[in-house]
C-alpha cells in the first residue's frame, strides 16, 4: 500500500467508483462517479501538486504502467483508493494533509510588480532560449516559435485565445498551457483589477470552451483553471510575482513552474507574463 | 521526399516522453523532420501545413507520429516510434536497490530511511527476535504476533524504554498512527484526543465513539493485552502516555485496559496525574477510587471514556456514566412481553474480546451471573465451550475458538453458527452480539448474518436480538447501511456495547 502525504483541496473524501483514465510513469489519472470531483490524480511527489491530486511516493510501486491499464476499475472506500483487477495496488489517503490555495491579492505595489514581471520575463526567455537553442529575446519570439496567436489587446478580445486550443506538442498542448497561464494571472489580479475580472468573466463564459478540441487530460486542467483552480507552483508563481519583494522567492517560484512537464511550465509562465503585461499596460 | 504517419488510438504519454521520442526520430539518418503530437484539430492542421501530409484522421486523445524523409528511413522511424511507445515498462522500481528483495528490516530501512515503525506479524517464536532487531535499528514496533512469552515481552519493552521507543504488542491488533489505521482499526477523523489501550476492540469502541460525537483522534496506540501484567509493568502504556503528553496535537488522553494489577494501576495513575493534560481512565469494571487524582477522570464504560474525553476537550461538564432511564425500563419491559416463560437467559456471542468482558461486567451489575470462556470476576468458566448453560457470554475471538480458523471479525461463519444455535435454544431470552467494522474486518459482515437472523425469527419463540455495531460511516463497510439492514431485520440496536449490554441485562433481570 502506498501512503499519500498530500492532497489537493478539491480531492474527494467520500467513496467513489471510477476507472483509470491514463497511466504514466509518475502519475495515474482516474475519472470518478462523483459530479463534484469527476477527476482524481495520484501523482508522484516529484510532480506538482494540483487541486485534484493525491501526492505520494510512487517509487514503491515500481512503474505504474506495468501494473495498471487504461480502463481498469478504480474505487475509493474508507479513504483508500484501490484498483481492479490490480488489487495489490492501493493508495491510502487517510493521513494526507491538504494544501490550501494562495491567499487573494489585497494590495498592488506597482513598482514591485513591474520589477518582478521584468525579472520573470527575462528568466523565462532565457530558459526557453536554452531549451530550444534559438535566440528568444522577446515574448513575440516565443509566440512565433510556438505558433501561438494572441490578441493585440487581451482586454478587447480574450476569446481569441481559444483559437490556440489543442495547438502544440505534449499531452497538454502549448496553446492550452498558455491559456491556463493567462487565466492564472487574471484570477490573481481580479480582486483589485476590474479589467482582469472582465477577462475572467469572458473566458469562463458558458459554452465558450470546447473540451473536445484538446486532449482530455488538458481539458481537465483547463476546466479547473476556468473555475479558478491551478496547480500549486502556478498559484505560487502568481502570488509571488504580484506581491513578494524577495527576488529569490520569485525566482524559486518560477523555477518550480518551469519544471512542470517538458514545456508546459514555460508555456504557462509565458501566459502569465503576457496577461499581466496586457492587463496593466499603462505602467509596464 | 516521402512522408509517413501512424495514429495510436487513445494513447497517452507524458510530455517528456513525447519530446524524447520526437528528438530520437529527428536524429535518425534519412529523416528530415518528425512530429509527435496529440491529434487535436489544431495539431493536425499544423502538421499538414508543415508538409507531413493531408488527411490524417485522429482524435484529440490519439497520438500522431508523422515523419518526413526517404522512404526507408520513414518506415524505420515509424517502427522505432512504435517500439518506444509500446515498450514493456520497467517494473523494477526506482533503481538497482529496488531489485533486491526486502528480507530484513535493515534492508527495508536502507531503502526507506525515513521509516520509523516496524510491523511484525510472524509466528510468536520468531517475533521477539525481530522486535529486538527493529528496536536496535531505531524503529518503533507494532507486534501483531501473539504467543510471545511474558519474559520476552518484558525484555523487548525494557529495550524500548532504554531507546525511548514505543512497542505496541505483542498481540496488538489495533492502532491508528498519524491517521493511518493499522491492523483492525476504523476510519476516524483526526483530532486532539489520544488513546492508549491494552485492548483492541476497546480502542476501536473509544475511537469510533469519539468520531461519532464529532471529534477526532490524534493517535491511538495499542499496548497488547499483557502490558499491564505485573511482570511487564505497563511499560508500553507508560511510554504511550508520555508520548501523548508530549504530543502538541493531543489535548486529552484516554487510557483503556482490563483491570491491571493494583501496583501497576497505581503507577499509571500517578504518572497520569503528573502530566498537564486531562487523562480519562477506563480500567474495565474497576470503579473510581475514593479520591480521584487531580486531572484524572474515571469512565464507567468504553463509550463513556470517549464521551468524557470529548466533554473535556470541549471544556464542557463531564457527563455521568449512562444510567438506565425510564424509557429503557419501558423498552425492556416491552421487549420482555414478547417472550415465553421458558425464555430466561442472556446468550452473548461476541467477536470482540473486550466487548464480551464489558458485557459480563454490566450484566453482573444487574445480579446476573454468567458462564464464559473468558469469565470476568464473579463469573464461571463454561463447562463445554460449544454449548451454553444458563446465562452465557462467549468471546468467539478467543484462542479457544480460533485455533486453525480465522478470527470471527474476519470470517463470521462461526459466530453466525453460534447465533443460530443459541436462537434455537428455547431458553434463550436475549441474543446479544456485536458487529465490528473497519479495516481487517469482514468486508461483507451481513452476508450470512441476515439469513441467520431470518432463521432465528422463524423460531416458535424467537429471542429478542440486541446488537451493537462498532464502526463509523467512513469505514469500508458503511455503519449506517448495516444498522439500517439490522433494524429492518428486527434487531434492537444500541449506540454502544455498554448500552446494548444494559438493555439486555435489564430485560433479563426483569423476567
Amino acid at each position: 500500500m502506498i501512503v499519500a502525504h498530500g492532497r489537493g483541496y478539491l480531492c474527494p473524501s467520500q467513496s467513489f467508483d471510477g476507472q483509470v483514465h491514463s497511466v504514466f510513469a509518475k502519475s495515474v489519472n482516474i475519472t470518478t462517479s462523483l459530479s463534484e470531483a469527476p477527476w482524481v490524480s495520484v501523482l508522484d511527489s516529484s510532480l506538482p501538486a494540483t487541486p485534484t491530486s493525491f501526492q505520494c511516493s510512487l517509487a514503491g510501486l515500481g512503474n505504474p504502467t506495468a501494473k495498471l491499464r487504461v480502463g481498469d476499475g478504480a474505487f475509493m472506500r474508507g479513504g483508500i483508493i484501490r484498483f481492479k483487477p490490480s488489487r495489490m495496488v492501493s493508495v491510502n489517503t487517510l493521513g494526507a494533509r491538504s494544501w490550501q490555495p494562495e491567499p487573494e491579492l489585497i494590495q498592488l505595489d506597482h513598482p514591485l510588480l513591474h520589477r518582478n514581471l521584468r525579472a520573470v520575463e527575462q528568466a523565462l526567455l532565457a530558459h526557453i532560449g536554452n531549451k530550444t537553442g534559438q535566440p528568444i529575446s522577446a515574448l513575440e519570439d516565443y509566440l512565433k516559435l510556438s505558433g501561438l496567436t494572441v490578441p493585440a489587446r487581451l482586454g478587447a478580445l480574450p476569446e481569441a485565445l481559444f483559437d490556440n486550443l489543442g495547438k502544440g506538442h505534449g499531452l497538454t498542448p502549448a496553446g492550452d498551457d498558455f491559456l491556463l497561464g493567462v487565466l492564472a494571472a487574471a484570477y490573481g489580479l481580479r480582486p483589485l483589477w476590474p479589467q482582469a475580472e472582465q477577462v475572467v468573466q469572458r473566458l469562463a463564459a458558458p459554452g465558450l470552451f470546447n473540451a473536445y478540441q484538446t486532449t482530455s487530460v488538458s481539458a481537465h486542467y483547463l476546466e479547473l483553471a476556468l473555475a479558478g483552480h491551478f496547480s500549486q507552483p502556478v498559484q505560487r508563481l502568481v502570488f509571488h510575482l504580484l506581491q513578494t519583494a524577495d527576488a529569490t522567492q520569485v525566482q524559486q517560484a518560477l523555477s518550480a513552474t518551469l519544471a512542470i512537464g517538458a514545456s508546459s511550465g514555460a508555456d504557462t509562465s509565458a501566459g502569465i507574463v503576457y496577461a499581466i503585461g496586457q492587463l496593466l499596460p499603462h505602467w509596464i | 521526399m516521402a512522408t509517413q504517419h501512424k495514429v495510436f488510438k487513445n494513447l497517452y504519454q507524458d510530455s517528456v516522453s513525447l519530446m524524447q521520442i520526437s528528438s530520437r526520430l529527428d536524429q535518425m539518418e534519412g529523416i528530415e523532420g518528425a512530429s509527435v503530437v496529440m491529434g487535436t484539430e489544431a495539431n493536425l492542421a499544423r502538421i499538414a501545413d508543415a508538409g507531413f501530409g493531408e488527411g490524417i484522421v485522429a482524435k484529440p486523445n490519439d497520438l500522431v507520429i508523422a515523419v518526413q524523409g526517404n522512404t526507408e528511413a520513414c518506415e524505420q522511424a515509424i517502427i522505432a516510434a512504435e517500439e518506444a511507445l509500446t515498450a514493456k515498462p520497467d517494473d523494477s522500481g526506482t533503481g538497482d536497490s529496488a531489485a533486491q528483495p526486502l528480507t530484513s528490516f535493515a534492508l527495508g530501512l536502507e531503502q526507506n530511511p525515513e521509516a520509523n515503525l516496524a510491523l511484525i506479524s510472524v509466528p510468536g517464536e520468531y517475533a521477539a527476535a525481530e522486535a529486538i532487531k527493529a528496536l536496535n535499528l531505531g524503529m518503533n514496533v507494532m507486534m501483531f504476533s501473539d504467543n510471545v512469552s511474558i519474559a520476552d515481552e518484558r525484555r523487548i519493552k525494557l529495550l524500548a524504554v532504554e531507546k525511548n521507543l514505543m512497542v505496541m504488542g505483542p498481540d496488538c491488533g489495533t492502532a491508528i498512527v498519524n491517521g493511518i489505521p493499522l491492523g483492525f482499526a476504523n476510519v476516524v477523523r483526526r483530532g486532539a484526543i489520544g488513546v492508549v489501550a491494552a485492548s483492541g476492540t476497546g480502542l476501536q469502541e473509544a475511537t469510533c465513539r469519539i468520531h461519532q460525537l464529532g471529534e477526532g483522534v490524534s493517535q491511538a496506540l495499542g499496548t497488547g493485552g499483557h502490558d499491564l501484567h505485573q511482570d511487564v509493568g505497563g511499560l508500553s502504556m507508560l511510554h504511550g502516555l508520555q508520548a501523548l503528553a508530549d504530543d502538541p496535537q493531543t489535548d486529552v488522553i484516554v487510557l483503556i485496559s482490563k483491570p491491571p494489577a493494583q501496583a501497576i494501576a497505581d503507577k499509571i495513575l500517578a504518572r497520569a496525574a503528573a502530566i498537564a493534560k486531562p487523562v480519562v481512565v477506563n480500567f474495565l469494571g474497576q470503579g473510581s477510587p475514593d479520591v480521584n487524582p487531580e486531572g484524572v477522570f474515571f469512565a464507567g464504560s468504553l463509550a463513556h471514556s470517549a464521551e468524557v474525553a470529548v466533554a473535556l476537550y470541549r471544556k464542557q461538564p463531564v457527563p455521568e456514566a449512562r444510567q438506565s432511564s425510564e424509557s429503557d425500563k419501558h423498552q425492556a419491559a416491552d421487549l420482555a412481553s414478547r417472550l415465553t416463560p421458558q425464555q430466561r437467559y442472556i446468550r452473548g456471542v461476541f467477536a470482540g474480546g473486550t466487548f464480551c468482558y464489558e458485557a459480563q461486567i454490566i450484566a453482573s451489575g444487574y445480579g446476573i451471573q454468567a458462564f464464559s470462556n473468558t469469565p470476568s470476576k464473579g463469573n464461571s468458566p463454561l463447562v463445554d465451550l460449544w454449548h451454553s448453560q444458563g446465562h452465557t457470554i462467549v468471546d468467539l475471538g478467543d484462542d479457544d475458538f480460533t485455533q486453525g480458523r480465522p478470527h470471527p471479525m474476519i470470517d463470521p461463519t462461526l459466530r453466525n453458527q453460534r447465533l443460530l444455535q443459541e436462537a434455537q435454544d428455547p431458553q434463550t431470552a436475549v441474543l446479544l452480539f456485536d458487529l465490528v467494522l473497519g479495516y481487517g474486518a469482514s468486508e461483507q459482515p451481513l452476508a450470512e448474518l441476515l439469513t441467520v437472523i431470518g432463521q432465528a425469527q422463524q423460531q416458535a419463540a424467537p429471542p429478542v436480538m440486541i446488537a451493537h455495531v462498532c464502526g463509523t460511516d467512513a469505514d469500508p463497510q458503511s455503519r449506517q447501511q448495516i444498522q439500517q439492514a439490522l433494524t429492518d431485520a428486527g434487531v434492537q440496536l444500541a449506540e454502544s456495547n455498554a448500552d446494548a449490554a444494559h438493555l439486555a441485562a435489564r430485560l433479563v433481570a426483569g423476567l
